[in-house]
Formats: C-alpha cells, structure tokens, sequence
C-alpha cells in the first residue's frame, strides 16, 4: 500500500468516525452568551408569531380565501392558533379581569363617594337591558366601584380601534389584503420545517388566485437562512472547482492533488472528533469557521513540494511547516480561555487540525512518490528595505492609531436582510401600521401592579414631552386600561360596607344584596399581588396581543415605538425617570454591542495566543531579529488590513477579526519560509510556494468576497486583502544575510 | 313547529322583558320590537327605558343608541351566545340548527305548549331556556342565567 492509499484510508476512517459521532450545536447562545434579549427572540410568542396577508383587489374572494385557510391552519400540529376575527373574550378570562380588577382599574378616591356608588349601581341596573351588556350587568351589580365596568369599556374601545373587518375577516388599513394572524407552537426553531411551512401557505394562497405576504421572525430567519446556505453552497462549490483546476494546472503530475488534498482533509476529521470528544458537541460557528481557518493546511503540501529539490532544503521545509504550524496552533489556542464555548471550540479545532494536517503532509512529503510544481513563478531577488524593522514598527503604530480613530461600528450585524425582506416588511406595515423592529421602551417588574405603575408613570412623561416636541407615536398596556393613579387608597371592606349600606335603596336595589356586594369587594381588596403565574389569561387577550409577557420571575410590558427619527432623545427622556424597571432598548445596538464585547473577548486572547505563538518561534529558531522581523511584519501587514476592511464598514466586525486569525496563521507560514531563506536558491523557492500558496488562498476567498453573503463577503474580503500584505511585507528583506558571492 | 314561529322578513313583533336579579327588589322592565333582518340576523329594538338597537349575529352583536348613531360592533361573550342563539334561531325559525346546538324536551300539557331548551356547550351549563306558546303562536321566551338572572320576554303579538 502506498503511503499515499494509507493516508487516504486514515483519512476516511477519521472522516466516518467524526460522521458517526459528530452532534452540531447550532445554538447561538453558544456565540453571544445568555443575553435573551438577542438570543430567545424567536423563542417568545411574539417571535412565533406569523402575519399571512392574502392579497386581492376584491374583498370577498380574500376574505373567503383567508377563512378556508385558517380552518386548514387551526388543524395543522405546528400552529398553536390561528386570529381571524376579533375575538369575544373567554368566560376564563372575564373571570380573570373579574378578580384581578383593582390591579388593572383601581377605583379613584371619587369612586367611593355616595353619589358615584349610586350613579354607579343605577348603570349596573341599565347595564340588564342592554344586549351589549347583559353578560356582565350581574357583575356590574357586584362592584359599585365601577372598577370592572371601566376595564372592560377600556379593554372594548381597544378592541375598537382594531383592524377593518370583512365577512369575519380583519383586513389591511388599505384595504388591499385580508388578514391572519397566526402564533406557532412553541416548538423549537427548525429551519427546514418552518420553510416548509411556509411555502406550503403561500402555495395554498396562489392556488386561490391570491398573491401572498407571509412575515414574521421564524419566516423571515427561516428565509435568510436559506438564502445563506444557497449562496454559501454556491460560494463553495465554485471555490472548490476553481482550486482544484489551479491544482491539476501548478501540480505535475496532476495525481499528486492527493497530496495536496489529503493533509486538510484529515486534520477537518481529526478536529471535528477532537472538539466533539472535549466538548460533546461540535458548534456550528466551530465547524465553518474552523473549516475555513484548516485551509490553511493546503499550504503546507505547496510549500513542501516547492522545497523538493534538494535533501537539505527538504529538511529545512518539513521544520518550517511544523514550527508555523505548530506557532499557528499555539495562538488559537488561547481562544480557549476566552470562555466563549464557539469560540473556544474554534481555538481547539484549529490548533488540533493544523497539527494533524502538518504531520500528514510531512509524512507524506517523506514517502510520496515524486511530484513537483510547474515552474511559473518569476526568479526573483530580496527588495532590500534596510530600515525595514522600524518602518514596520511605525506603519504599523500609524495603523493602530487610525484604527482607534474610527467610529465604533453601531450597525453591525450578524446577518444582513435581503431587500426582498426589507420590501416586504414595508409593505405590511402599510397595511397594519406595523411599529419600529428595532426601537422599544421595556417596562418590567415583579408583580402585573409594578408594571401597571411605571407605565403610567412613563406615560405621563411621555405625554408631557410631545405635547412640547415632536415625539414618537407610542403604544403599551396601560393604554388599553383606564387611566390610574400611582398609589390607589382602597377603604376597608367594613368602612366601604357601612358607606354602601344606606345607598342601596336609593339605587333602587334590595338591601339585602350589601352581602354579596361587601364580599366581592373584600375578595378584590385582598388579592394577592399579581406575579407572573398569576398572568395567565390576560397574556393571550387578542386585542393587546405582545403587551406582556412572562419572562422568567419577571412580567416584561414592552412599549412599542413608531417613527423613531430621534432615538438618543428617547434614551434622555427614559433615562431621566432613573427606574431600573424602565429602559430604552435599541435592538441593533444591543447585538452590536453584543458583537463588540466578543470582539473584545475574542481579540485579547488572541493578541495572547499571538505573543506565546512569538514565544515559541523565538524558542524553535533562535534569531531574536528574524523573529522580530516576521512577528512585526505580521503585526503591520494585519493591521493594514483592518484598517482597510474597517474604513469602508464603518469599523472592525468579529468576522474581520476572525479573518485576521486567519490571514495571522498565512503570515507566520510565508513569514517563516521567506525571512529565513539563506541563499537565491532558497529564497526562490520560498517565493514560489509563497506566490503559489497565496494565489490558491485567495481563489477560494475571492469568491466567497463575491458571494452575496456579508459574513462571508467579510471574511474574503479580509483574508484576501490580508494574503497580498503578508506577500509585500514578507517578501521584502531587511537584509541579505547569504554570502555576496551566493548571490 | 318551532320552524313554524319564524317572523317573515317583513314582520315585527312588539316585545315587554323583565329581568329579574337577586338584587333588585322588581324586575326590571323594558318594551320593544323584534324583527328579523334578510341576512337573518335578530333586531331588537329597545325603546322603554331607553333607546337601543341591537342586531344579533352568530358571532357579533352590533348596538347604536339611535337609527342614525355611531355602531358599536361586540363579539358576543360565549357564556351570552346560547341565548342570544335561541332567540335569534327561534324568531328565524332555524330548526336544525336549534337541535344541533340545543337538547330539545318538550313540557307540558294542555291548550298551551312549553318547551325547554337545554345548551349542548358545557360552557352554558347552568342556563334553561323555555319557549311557551298556543298553537302556532310563541307567546313567552323564558332564560335563566347563571348568577341568578331570569329573562322573560313576552311577545305581544297584534291581534
């Protein structure tokens, strides 16, 4: 067998037992930590939450379209319900608006007066003869207060307010579409099947003769994930086709691609069990990134292949591969102690698979059969820059500073919304009048009543400010409730009972009902506060659907915002009632912050797995200035490249800095093989592999800086900026230090 | 014969209701006049003690103080639709559908007829709906709610 055929069969046993064995982490948590702001968002019934607009100039058809659809979507497992027409509220829910009375409408001090209670009771009497309130007159009847009364007319008016209704149906502001609201089951987010779904719907509505608008958080990420996977996928395979035709081109005889090939390939198997065997699972971000990092390795068969021609540079080739490896390896990782268990799985899949790939390639340069590279590169000398170390020195301090002159980078993103999406979500929010995605005011507490409180203490804030300026539209829960008091003063159930006892009959009710009266009275006086297991059915009502929700030990009452022109005046004025239960959220600031703190997380280790990675180059070559001269062109041509992909972007993303870990491991490799060359015979090979490796990288990431998709456009971007400064930087000398007569 | 009770299209019927309530010393009282729209939706049209118009639907009731007034449209609470059901599906003569929704027990003996309707909706347990009448002609519709309210609403048919 030769050793080829054996390291082939390693490579495929390795490759089947990481198949085997392999469980992907697609959890984002596992990137940005446990902020559930950022990470659970799909996971709430506000990220379940699905709007179908099923579009047609002519009312009925939508509207009988929409209610054929919504009685197959009621049937179908992965939908927990299904709005079509306003809802009349649940005998469960009266009962609950019922008990909870004095939280949602506290009577104001008036309300206890004689004349009110009597004005109040004579209402409840009417209240019997109406058809709109007969269901809730025995209620009325109940509490002189006009407590429920008022909750229920302002819970009614909210409900008024609501969408245009057709046959049943709700329908746009515009009248151009009938509506369905849907909320998922609370199943876990799964790409395929939410797709799936989704094309299914949309299909149903077309073969009605209606065009469709489907959004909501699950389509939307289920949309642009695919779009991601197809464009990454097309990426990939045009990467691939291309490499392996520049290989079959530079490498003679063709065969030998297995070489080149098999190095990568086992150290991606041996990484994926290491990393699965260390954490118990392999994340994606590990698995992608990590893959894209081992490419790298592909670069170690070129150089040893460039470095054939004789026993000694052999030799001097195998120990070059394996310190810049091993150097590479080193700095990653350090990404371990980040304590960012994606990134940390990078740091391990990196370092395990360059060590393993640079073994395989050195075993195999040993025993392969003879290959070589087409002579294509230029014969070229050192460009001599005697001042070369402190020019780098001051390039590089001049990089640094101008980097940290560069605005911090507010919009980054993880992924970028395609405009079809952005179109879309336009287009609904004409039709519902839909608020900011990205702007909010959270109002939380402990207890329904704290929530309640500091909402209408914002709200009076609120009020005050636009009528003095021009001010976001808002909406939140206390707006659907009657307007309260900050601390309400209920009498005692005695004191109330012997102000009610002589009213009744004034009222022109029996006396003998003050009992049934005085005990309603003590029951809503003495409920208990209202946590979140209290909440129940008032989280669903229909009319304020997203107004509240439970969130852990916590109730969270968003505040919705539309037309944010001034979002900084927002953040003074919240900031300025200094309540800790009340605060401005802007979403895409809180991922970019969120992104910014890994990027710091991420950038510090790494700086430290770079000055250890230094440390053992020191240590493994012994040449304090040749180390210095490679340490700081690396250093210089990196921070060149951030400063190059950050000026456009607005700053440096963590994919710009995942890239650079990248294009660092590339520069210590050429670092190693053109700083250390001896002779013109060395230093024209190590040219060669270095411009043969370099052209082979950015084939593979030029086209991903072409794909489509920002990350990846990022990351090739960066890489490919990176590879052509590592090659100027490297490729010039400080000195020649080989004999003249050499030369 | 209850397809026969109907109230054709163009036909009203004056109607007094009393509502009786643990808490009021006497029913209150209220008079009117019932009729049927073509989309077979239940008028009522309150005009003693005061005005108020409602149209019963299956799902929605609409209410206006006036002919001409702003129109407030309610969906109707699960525990009041049983009732406003049997009111609606008696004065449109929809048999099937009162046998679908309710059980159907026949009382009574005599001149005079009574009927009771029970609610298959567990959500009405509790409720008794009964339908009097003489021959042809419905006289009394009889509705206990749970809470204690007792409707009786008695048609005061033209002679």
């Amino acid at each position: 067998m030769t050793p080829a055929r054996a390291a082939l069969g390693l490579a495929v046993l390795l490759g089947l037992l990481a198949f085997a064995a392999l469980k992907v982490d697609t959890d984002v948590r596992g990137l940005l930590g446990e902020d559930d702001q950022v990470t659970s968002a799909l996971d709430t019934p506000e990220g379940r939450a699905l709007t179908l607009a099923i579009i047609d100039p002519d009312p009925d058809k939508r509207s009988l379209l929409a209610a054929e659809i919504a009685e197959t979507l009621a049937t179908r497992p992965l939908v927990r319900r299904v709005t079509t027409a306003p809802e009349a509220p649940t005998t469960e829910f009266l009962d609950w608006i019922w008990q909870h009375r004095f939280v949602l409408a506290p009577p104001p001090q008036a309300a206890f007066t004689p004349q009110s209670l009597v004005s109040e009771m004579r209402r409840a009497r009417a209240a019997l003869l109406s058809a709109s309130d007969a269901a809730l007159a025995d209620r009325y009847l109940r509490d002189p207060t006009g407590s429920f009364r008022r909750a229920i007319t302002a819970l009614t008016a909210a409900s008024a307010k609501a969408l245009p209704v057709h046959r049943g149906i709700p329908q746009a502001r515009d009248n151009s579409a009938a509506l369905i609201f849907i909320e998922l089951a609370d199943e876990p987010f799964d790409v395929a099947v939410e797709a799936a779904f989704d094309a299914d719907l949309i299909s149903q509505v077309r073969a009605g003769g209606a065009d469709a608008l489907l959004i909501g958080p699950r389509a939307i990420s289920a949309e642009i994930s695919n779009d991601i996977a197809t464009r990454s996928t097309l990426a990939a395979a045009v990467a691939s086709a291309l490499l392996l035709l520049w290989l079959v081109c530079v490498l003679r005889p063709a065969s030998a691609m297995l070489v080149c090939v098999l190095p990568p390939a086992m150290g991606f198997a041996a990484a994926a069990l290491v990393v699965q065997v260390s954490f118990g699972s392999v994340h994606v971000i590990a698995l992608g990134f990590g893959g894209a990092l081992l490419g790298l390795a592909l670069d170690y068969p070129l150089h040893l292949l460039a470095h054939r021609a004789g026993p000694g540079q052999n030799h001097r080739a195998r120990r070059f591969v394996a310190v810049g490896a091993a150097t590479t390896a080193i700095a990653f990782l350090a990404l371990l102690g980040s304590g960012i268990p994606a990134i940390g799985q990078v740091g391990l899949f990196v370092a395990s698979g360059l060590t393993v790939a640079a073994a395989c390639a050195i075993w195999l340069a040993d025993r392969g059969q003879p290959a070589s590279l087409r002579s294509f590169a230029p014969v070229m000398l050192p460009f001599v820059v005697p001042l070369k170390l402190p020019a780098l020195a001051a390039f590089a301090l001049v990089c640094a500073a101008t980097l940290w002159q560069l605005p911090e980078r507010t919009s980054q993103r993880l992924v970028e919304v395609p405009p079809r999406i952005t179109d879309a979500i336009k287009r609904l929010s004409t039709m519902i009048d839909l608020p900011s995605g990205r702007y909010r005011i959270d109002v939380t507490g402990k207890t329904l009543e704290e929530v309640l409180v500091r909402q209408a203490r914002l709200a009076q804030i609120l009020q005050i400010v636009s009528s003095a300026e021009s001010f976001p539209r808002s909406e939140m829960l206390g707006n659907y409730l009657p307007k309260r008091l900050a601390k309400p003063k209920f009498p005692s159930p005695e004191a109330f009972s012997e102000t009610l006892s002589g009213l009744l009959a004034e009222a022109g009710l029996d006396p003998d009902f003050l009992g049934d009266i005085t005990a309603s009275y003590k029951a809503a006086h003495d409920i208990p506060p209202s946590g979140p297991q209290a909440l129940g059915p008032f989280e669903h009502l229909a009319a304020i659907p997203g107004l509240i929700r439970v969130d852990g030990d916590i109730l969270r009452a968003p505040v919705r915002l539309w037309s944010v022109a001034a979002p900084d005046r927002v953040a003074q004025i919240v900031g300025g009632l200094r309540d800790e239960g009340i605060v401005f959220v802007d979403q895409e600031r809180s991922i970019a912050s969120g992104l910014d703190a890994l990027t710091a997380r991420v950038s510090l280790w790494l700086g430290l797995g770079v000055l250890a990675g230094v440390l053992f180059l020191l240590l493994a070559i012994r040449r304090p200035m040749v180390v210095a001269e490679i340490a700081l062109g690396c250093l210089a041509a990196g921070l060149l490249t951030a400063l190059l992909v950050g000026i456009p972007t607005g700053g440096v993303g963590v994919f710009h800095i995942m890239a650079l870990t990248l294009v660092i491991g590339i520069g210590i490799d050429y670092g190693i093989f053109l700083t250390l060359s001896e002779d013109d015979k060395q230093y024209q090979d190590a040219t060669r592999s270095v411009l043969l490796c370099a052209a082979t990288t950015l084939i593979a990431f030029l086209t991903m800086a072409f794909s489509g998709v920002s990350v990846l456009e990022e990351i090739g971007a960066t890489v490919s900026i990176g590879v052509i400064a590592m090659v100027v930087v490297h490729g010039a000398r400080q000195k020649i230090t080989w004999p003249a007569e050499e030369r | 014969m209850i397809a026969n009770l109907k109230i054709g299209p163009t036909d009203t019927v004056d109607y007094r209701e009393e509502v009786h309530h643990a808490a009021l010393p006497r029913p209150e009282t209220a008079r009117g006049v019932l009729g049927v729209t073509t989309g077979g939706h239940l008028l009522r049209d309150q005009r003693i003690p005061r005005r108020e118009i409602s149209e019963i639907g299956d799902a929605f009731v609409s209410v206006r103080q006036t002919p001409e007034g702003p129109v407030n449209l309610l969906p109707i609470p699960v525990a009041l639709r049983p009732m406003l059901d049997a009111m609606r599906l008696v004065m449109t003569g929809d048999a099937g559908a009162i046998a679908d929704q309710f059980t159907v027990e026949p009382l009574g003996e005599g001149p005079g007829w009574h009927i009771r309707l029970v609610p298959k909706d567990p959500v009405a347990s509790g409720m008794q709906i009964g339908l009097l009448g003489c021959g042809a002609v419905l006289t009394v519709i009889e509705i206990e709610q749970a809470g204690g309210v007792r409707r009786v609403l008695t048609l005061e048919r033209q002679q």
